[in-house]
């Protein structure tokens, strides 16, 4: 018997460019970044954050008010992927559909859990000698939280959890949800990411690493800085074929393959054989040839380090079939979100393979001769039918994505 | 204290609309759950200093009786 096909049918995501799949599409594609100064004089610096969000009315439409108290304290981590979840969810027209309670799953991808929620109560702790904390700081704070909020919320009672690989989380949950379904565990998973690291204790951990850009973000250019981080959440539902069909749902692409790697090397360096290896074996899996006219969604982070070991494992795969393929590299106008960001440019990616058009790489200021690739610095139509997108994640863990049109 | 700052503190914490708060309500029949239940109380000791312990409070307390069990004249 044949693996089943699995389908995008519904997306939703909130970042630093805006609430829902049409806001940030219309952004990236304009080139209109979300990188800005922090309002706070707490969090100084630079990062994609999201605005100040709407009453619980409009930011989770439908969801009674008395639902969404059950689900009590929420940390932005859960929000966020709620937000995106329930915006999916209604874009697949799944909502009150009988699959949800059994035959679908959840899997989410987070970096790291509530980082507000624990820096508040350690703040008490710490900071104040308090001797107590909110007595909803674990349940708030949890890793799995999102996975729980999103169970309850959408009465699913099948698989429901958190994945964690770093930068590469949603990409690995997009992933191993596609071998859900083609191992016929599920019929629907709604997967993606979620993540909220713009607190003082999270910013200030990620700026002592020394990785933080202080200017912007330049992916593939010379003078880049290093990267700059974003928040929020991107949530996909995954289909099965045979499902999707039987009920009418409208097609906006397919998740054709996943590969992975871990380079058992390095907590921070990036691997050009382990970069290679996960891009290969997603190729493998999707039976897409490495000739085939691709836009690859890069890792990009506009690191030092990042930049020219993806470029080199670029070349190492395509040779000279590169010139035929196309780089986007969408940090540049969403930020690092971490846990959320290989979900979030597989989005992105499906959008512009649906509409031939590559968002630009922002900010770029010239070449770098250890990054040359065909990238795509300003507005173009490109109509491949299919994406590759990267995630390569501190520890050495790697993810790849293949998407097609529908 | 005043009573508005009591009702606000838990519709805060319970997610519930003051105006389902009435004198004579019930915690059970606002179904109000233990997890809330003990994020008010923690509330309450952290903002005002009233301390009350959980296994004061019954599932069958009307909100005025915990109104006078923390002091404060129900508003209602």
């Amino acid at each position: 018997m044949t693996a089943p096909r699995v389908l995008v049918t519904g997306m939703g995501c909130v970042s630093g460019l805006g609430r829902g799949v049409a806001a940030n599409w219309r952004r990236a594609r304009s080139s209109d970044g979300a990188i800005r100064a922090l309002a706070s004089p707490a969090t100084a610096g630079i990062a994609a954050w999201t605005q100040e969000p709407p009453g619980d009315e409009v930011r989770f439409p439908g969801v009674e008010a008395d639902r969404l108290r059950r689900l009590g304290r929420l940390d932005p981590l859960s929000a966020f992927a709620l937000e995106a979840a329930i915006e999916a969810v209604a874009d697949a027209g799944l909502g009150g559909h009988p699959s949800l309670a059994h035959r679908t799953a959840i899997l989410v991808g987070c970096g790291s859990g509530g980082n507000a929620t624990i820096e508040t109560a350690y703040e008490r702790l710490f900071a104040h000698g308090q001797p107590k904390v909110h007595p909803q700081t674990i349940p708030s704070s949890m890793i799995a939280a999102p996975a729980a909020h999103l169970s309850m919320l959408l009465g699913v009672h099948g698989a429901a959890f958190t994945l964690s690989s770093a930068c590469a989380s949603s990409a690995h949950a997009l992933g191993e949800a596609m071998h859900m379904i083609r191992a016929g565990r599920a019929d629907v998973v709604i997967a993606g990411g979620s993540e909220a690291c713009l607190t003082l204790g999270s910013l200030t951990g990620w700026r002592s690493l020394g990785v933080l850009a202080s200017d912007t973000c330049r992916p593939f250019s010379r003078d880049r800085k290093g990267m700059v981080l974003g928040e929020g959440a991107a949530i996909l539902v995954l289909e099965s074929e045979d499902h999707a069909l039987a009920r009418g749902a409208r097609i906006l692409g397919e998740l054709a393959g996943y590969g992975l790697s871990s380079d058992a090397g390095h907590m921070t360096a990036p691997d050009v054989a382990g970069i290679a290896a996960a891009i290969l074996a997603a190729h493998e899996d999707a039976g897409l040839a490495l000739d085939e006219p691709i836009l690859y969604s890069s890792h990009g982070t506009g690191t030092a380090l990042n930049d020219p070991a993806e470029t080199a494992a670029l070349h190492r795969v395509y040779g000279a079939s590169l010139s035929r393929h196309r780089v986007i590299a969408t940090k540049s106008a969403h930020g690092h979100m971490i846990g959320a960001t290989g979900a979030m440019e597989f989005l992105l990616g499906l959008l512009a393979l649906r509409e031939g058009a590559p968002p630009p790489i922002l900010n770029h200021l010239g070449p770098d001769p250890d990054c040359d690739l065909p990238l795509v610095l300003e507005s173009q139509t490109f109509e491949p039918d299919a994406l590759v997108s990267a995630s390569i994640a501190f520890g050495g863990l790697n993810a790849v994505l293949i998407g097609r049109r529908a | 204290m005043n009573p508005d700052d009591l009702t606000a503190l838990i519709a805060k914490e319970t997610g519930l609309p003051v105006e389902r708060l009435l004198p004579q309500a019930t915690l059970e029949t606002l179904d109000i759950s233990s997890i809330d239940l003990v994020s008010m109380l923690f509330e309450l000791e952290d903002q005002y200093g009233i301390e009350i312990q959980p296994e004061e409070l019954t599932r069958e307390m009307t909100l005025q009786q915990l109104f006078d069990r923390i002091g404060v004249a129900s508003s209602q």
